[in-house]
C-alpha cells in the first residue's frame, strides 16, 4: 500500500494525463461511437507519427534546457532532399548507373534525408554553445533558413513519383491486434511501429544510460553538471543532433506515408510539438520531464484535434481551443509544483 | 519581504512621528532572533548616537548578518524593540526601515547591471516633472554625488560595464541620495582597493559629521580600529563586548571574537608528518586581480588549510584549481605528480583525480530537486556505465547506499529528493559524491557552511578519515576554528594574496584570525614559541 502511494506520488503527472485521456476518449466515444472503431484508431495512429517522433527529440532537448523550434522546417527540408535525390536528380542527370541500382538510389535518398536534420541542428547547437546565444533565436533563424532551402530544393512545387516500394511501406499496416468479438482487428501502421521502436530507444537513452542522467543534470543546473566533470557542451550538441535526427526520421516517414514531397510539409509543426511536450509535463526551465509524459501529451493533442472535428467546431475556433487547453495544462503543472513545493 | 509586516496583522505602517531634531539615532533593545533550534541573536542591544561610527565585528556565524537584517527590516525579531529617533518602530519591514531613514548598503552589490548609474541611483525614487522623468535633474544630482565620492564615471555609464569596486561606490552614492539618518554598512570595503577604501572612509566620516549614525560591519579589523568610535563584538549571537574602541586592543578584540576557551584540537600528532613527494603543487597561480601568485604544495594524506575572509578569494582559488572555464587562470601553473597539467575543464581535473566540493550547495554544489542517488552519482556516471553508455543502476545504487552509510546520511533512502534533507545531510551528500570518485586531491570549499554543530563535528571526522586513507585534502574556509582543529598546515589569504604560512602544527585560531584580518601587530603578539609564521606582504 505504501509502495502504491509513493508510486502514485512519483507518477502523479502520468496518472493525471491518463485520466485526462480516458475522459477525452469517453467524451468523443459518447459523441460518435465510430471513434473507437479499429479503422479510426488505426488512422489516428498513422497520423500522429510525425508529431510523436519530433516530440521525442523536443522532449530531450527541452529537458536539456535548450529549444529547437526549427523542427518543422527540418522535417520539410528532409523530405525535399529525399525527393530531390529520388526523383529530381535521376530525371535531370539521367545516368545508367542509377537505373541499374534503384536500391542504392533509395538508400542514398533516405540517407541524405537523415543527414540533413542532424547537420543543421548541430550547426544551431554550435552557435548556441560557442557564442552563448539563446537557442530560441538561433533556431528561429534556422527555421527560416531551412524552410527557404526547402522551397529552393523543391522549386516550390510538390514532388511526385516517389518509388512505389517506399509508398507501399508508408501505407502498410503489417501487424493486426485481434479485438475480442469484432471481426476486424486493430491494424498497426508500419510507420507507427517505427515510432514505437524509436520511443523504446528514447526511453532507454533517457532512463537507462549515463547520457540521460547527464541531459537531466545539465538542464537542471549546468554549473553543477560542469563541476561534476560533465562536458556540458558535448551533451548539448548531442541533444541537438538527436532532435535533428528525430525531425529527419519524421520527415522520411512522412514522405513514405503521403507518397509525395510537399514544400510546405512540417510548417507550423513546432507549435504542436512544444504543446505536446508541455502538456506531457516537461518543464520549459529544463531538468524535468519524461518520455512517457510526451507520448501521452501527443495522444491528447491528437484526440483534441479529433474531438474538435467530430464536434464540428468551426475550423477558425479550433486553434483557440487547443491554445486554451495548453494554457490550462501549464497552469495545472505550475499549481502542482507550488503545492508539492510547499509540502516538502 | 514585507511579509513580516503583513503577518503581524496590524497592517498599518508604524512610522515614527517626525521629531524636531533631524539627527539620526538608533536604539535596539534586547533583540533576540532564532531560526529553528539555532539562537542567532540572544538579547543583543545596540545604541547608535548621532554622528557616531559604530563598529560591529565577530566571527562568521556570530550573528552580524542576522543583526543587520533585523535592523533593516528583513527579519522580524522574536523579541526586543527598535527605535529610531526615540520613536518605536512597529510593523517592521524593509519599506518601513527605508521610510524611517534607515538605509543599508548590503554586502552584495544589489543594483541592476543593465541600467545606467543614474537610473540605479534613482531607482524607485525618480525625480519627476509632472508625469515624466526629469532626466536633467537626476543627472545633475547624480553628478554631484559622484563628485563627492571622487568618482570620475559618467552618470550615463551602464553599471554592468563598471568594475565591482566602482559598483560598490555607486551603491554608496545611492545610499547617500536616500538621505539616511542611520546608515548600515555591511562589509563595504571587501571588494575595494586601498585608495577606494580611503575615499569611502572619508565620505562615511563626512556623512557621520552631519549627524548621521553609522553602523560599520567589517572583517577588516584595521579599518574598524582606525575609524570607529565605539565597538560591539558579537560572539554566538550574544554581545561579547561593547564600549569605546579606545578601550580595547586588537588582540583583545580577536580573543573576544573567538572566545577565551580553546577547544581540544583534533589534529594528528607531529610524528604523522608526511614525507612523500607532493601530489599537487601550485606555482604562482593568478586569476586576474582576484588571485595573486598563489604557490603551495600538498602531499598525499595531508590536510592543508587555507583561511581567509570574504573578499580573500577562497572560492576563486578552488574553482581556478578545478579548471572551471569561468575561472581560467591568467598566470602560473598547476603541477600534479611532478608534471605540469593542461586542464581545460573540470572534467580533466576530475579525471586526474581531483574533486571539488563547492561552497554553495544550492547554486553550484547539488541539484536539490534530484534524488540523493542522482546527486551522488553525477561525477561517476561514466565509471558505472558499460562501453556503450548503459548505466549499471544496481551497482551504482549499491555504491551510493554504502557511501550514505559510511557518511551516516540521514534520509528515507537513496531515492529521497535532496531538498527533503537537512543542511548537514545535504553537505554530507556533497562529500559522498566526491568520496565515491576516490580522489587523490579533494578540495573542500567551506565544507561546513550552514550546518549545525553536530554535523560539523562528523564532517571534520570524515575529512580526517579521508586524509588518513592517503587523500590530500585542501580545506578553504573562513572558519578559523575548523582549520586550527584539523589542518596540518595552513595558509591565510587576504585580498587574493597569501599573507601568512603556518607550516608547523600547533598554530592557533588566534593566529589565523589575526592574519586573515591582516592584523600583523596582533599576530606577532599572539604568536606562540613553537610555531613559525612566515609573513609576506
Amino acid at each position: 500500500m505504501n509502495y502504491l502511494i509513493s508510486f502514485g506520488r512519483r507518477n502523479l503527472n502520468i496518472i493525471q494525463l491518463i485520466l485526462v485521456l480516458l475522459i477525452l476518449s469517453g467524451t468523443i466515444y459518447g459523441m460518435n461511437p465510430r471513434f473507437l472503431s479499429a479503422v479510426n484508431i488505426s488512422n489516428l495512429l498513422g497520423q500522429m507519427v510525425t508529431l510523436l517522433i519530433v516530440a521525442l527529440g523536443m522532449t530531450i532537448i527541452i529537458i536539456n534546457g535548450e529549444f529547437d523550434i526549427s523542427v518543422g522546417s527540418l522535417v520539410g527540408l528532409t523530405g525535399a532532399v529525399m525527393g530531390w535525390v529520388l526523383v529530381v536528380m535521376p530525371a535531370a542527370y539521367a545516368s545508367p548507373f542509377w537505373e541499374a541500382h534503384p536500391i542504392l538510389l533509395i538508400v542514398v535518398g533516405i540517407g541524405g534525408g537523415l543527414v540533413v536534420g542532424p547537420a543543421l541542428a548541430i550547426l544551431s547547437g554550435l552557435l548556441v554553445t560557442q557564442f552563448l546565444i539563446p537557442s530560441f533565436i538561433v533556431t528561429l533563424g534556422m527555421l527560416m533558413i531551412a524552410r527557404s532551402l526547402t522551397l529552393v530544393v523543391t522549386g516550390g512545387q510538390p514532388i511526385a513519383g516517389i518509388p512505389e516500394g517506399l509508398k507501399a511501406f508508408g501505407v502498410s499496416r503489417p501487424v493486426e491486434i485481434p479485438i475480442p468479438f469484432v471481426d476486424a482487428g486493430l491494424r498497426l501502421p508500419a510507420v507507427f511501429l517505427v515510432a514505437v521502436l524509436i520511443y523504446i530507444a528514447g526511453w532507454f537513452l533517457m532512463n537507462r544510460m549515463a547520457f540521460g542522467r547527464k541531459v537531466y543534470s545539465v538542464g537542471a543546473n549546468p554549473t553543477v553538471a560542469r563541476l561534476a566533470g560533465i562536458n556540458t557542451t558535448r551533451v548539448k550538441l548531442k541533444c541537438f543532433a538527436i532532435v535533428g535526427l528525430c525531425a529527419s526520421i519524421a520527415g522520411v516517414l512522412n514522405v513514405m506515408r503521403i507518397g509525395a514531397v510537399s514544400p510546405n510539409s512540417g510548417q507550423g509543426l513546432e507549435f504542436e510539438v512544444i504543446a505536446a511536450v508541455v502538456i506531457g509535463g516537461t518543464s520549459l526551465m529544463g531538468g524535468r520531464g519524461t518520455v512517457l509524459g510526451t507520448v501521452l501529451g501527443v495522444v491528447i493533442i491528437v484526440l483534441i484535434r479529433n474531438f474538435l472535428n467530430l464536434a464540428r467546431i468551426d475550423i477558425f475556433w479550433q486553434d483557440f481551443a487547443t491554445g486554451a487547453i495548453i494554457m490550462m495544462a501549464v497552469i495545472l503543472n505550475a499549481l502542482q509544483r507550488r503545492v508539492s513545493g510547499a509540502s516538502s | 519581504m514585507n511579509l513580516s509586516a503583513k503577518m503581524d496583522g496590524r497592517g498599518g505602517i508604524g512610522l515614527p512621528p517626525q521629531t524636531k531634531t533631524h539627527s539620526g539615532m538608533l536604539r535596539a533593545h534586547n533583540i533576540s532572533k532564532s531560526f529553528g533550534a539555532t539562537q542567532a541573536l540572544d538579547d543583543v542591544s545596540i545604541t547608535l548616537e548621532p554622528g557616531e561610527i559604530h563598529g560591529l565585528i565577530g566571527e562568521n556565524g556570530a550573528g552580524k548578518s542576522t543583526l543587520v537584517k533585523t535592523l533593516c527590516g528583513v527579519y522580524r525579531p522574536d523579541s526586543g524593540e527598535i527605535e529610531i529617533s526615540g520613536s518605536p518602530i512597529t510593523g517592521w519591514s524593509p519599506e518601513v526601515a527605508i521610510a524611517s531613514g534607515l538605509i543599508t548598503v548590503h554586502q552584495d552589490v544589489n543594483l541592476i547591471e543593465s541600467m545606467t548609474v543614474v537610473e540605479n541611483i534613482f531607482l524607485n525614487a525618480e525625480i519627476m516633472r509632472g508625469p515624466l522623468l526629469d532626466q536633467k535633474a537626476m543627472e545633475a544630482e547624480a553628478r554631484t554625488l559622484l563628485d563627492k565620492l571622487h568618482l570620475e564615471i559618467s552618470p550615463k555609464a551602464v553599471l554592468g560595464s563598471l568594475p565591482t569596486d566602482l559598483r560598490k561606490m555607486v551603491q554608496l552614492a545611492r545610499a547617500m541620495r536616500q538621505k539616511p539618518r542611520v546608515l548600515l554598512l555591511d562589509e563595504p570595503t571587501s571588494s575595494l582597493t586601498a585608495d577606494e577604501v580611503d575615499v569611502l572612509i572619508t565620505q562615511v566620516k563626512g556623512i557621520a559629521a552631519t549627524g548621521v549614525s553609522v553602523l560599520y560591519i567589517s572583517h577588516y579589523l584595521n579599518e574598524v580600529f582606525n575609524y570607529t568610535q565605539r565597538l560591539t563584538v558579537l560572539r554566538d549571537g550574544k554581545t561579547a563586548w561593547q564600549g569605546s574602541t579606545d578601550n580595547i586592543t586588537m588582540s583583545e578584540a580577536i580573543r573576544t571574537m573567538i572566545g577565551g576557551t580553546l577547544r581540544t584540537s583534533m589534529k594528528r600528532s607531529a610524528e604523522n608528518q608526511i614525507t612523500s613527494a607532493p601530489v599537487l603543487e601550485l606555482r604562482n597561480l593568478s586569476l586576474g586581480h582576484r588571485l595573486n601568485e598563489i604557490s603551495f604544495d600538498i602531499k598525499p594524506g595531508e590536510i592543508l588549510g587555507i583561511g581567509g575572509l570574504i573578499g580573500a578569494g577562497l572560492g576563486d582559488l578552488a574553482r581556478t584549481i578545478f579548471a572551471d572555464p569561468d575561472y581560467r587562470a591568467t598566470g602560473g601553473e598547476i603541477v600534479m605528480d611532478e608534471k605540469i597539467v593542461q586542464w581545460d575543464s573540470p572534467a580533466d581535473a576530475m579525471n586526474a583525480g581531483v574533486g571539488l566540493v563547492t561552497n554553495d550547495r544550492h547554486r553550484t554544489g547539488a541539484i536539490v530537486d534530484f534524488s540523493i542517488s542522482d546527486n551522488i552519482g553525477l561525477p561517476s556516471l561514466d565509471r558505472f556505465s558499460s562501453r556503450f553508455g548503459v548505466l549499471n543502476s544496481e551497482a551504482l545504487k549499491t555504491e551510493v547506499e554504502s557511501q550514505m552509510k559510511l557518511l551516516s546520511v540521514k534520509a528515507s533512502g537513496p531515492l529521497a529528493a535532496l531538498s527533503t534533507l537537512s543542511g548537514g545531510n545535504q553537505q554530507k551528500v556533497m562529500l559522498a559524491k566526491w568520496f565515491m570518485t576516490n580522489p587523490r586531491v579533494l578540495i573542500l570549499d567551506e565544507p561546513t557552511i550552514g550546518v549545525d554543530i553536530g554535523a560539523k563535528q562528523s564532517i571534520k571526522d570524515l575529512i580526517l578519515k579521508k586524509a588518513a586513507e592517503g587523500c590530500a585534502v585542501i580545506i578553504l574556509t573562513s572558519e578559523m576554528e575548523e582549520l586550527a582543529d584539523i589542518a596540518d598546515r595552513a595558509l591565510v589569504l587576504f585580498r587574493g594574496r597569501i599573507v601568512a604560512r603556518l607550516d608547523k602544527p600547533g598554530f592557533s585560531q588566534e593566529e589565523l584570525t589575526a592574519a586573515a584580518n591582516a592584523s600583523f601587530e596582533a599576530i606577532s603578539s599572539t604568536q606562540t614559541s613553537d610555531t613559525s609564521v612566515e609573513m609576506i606582504l
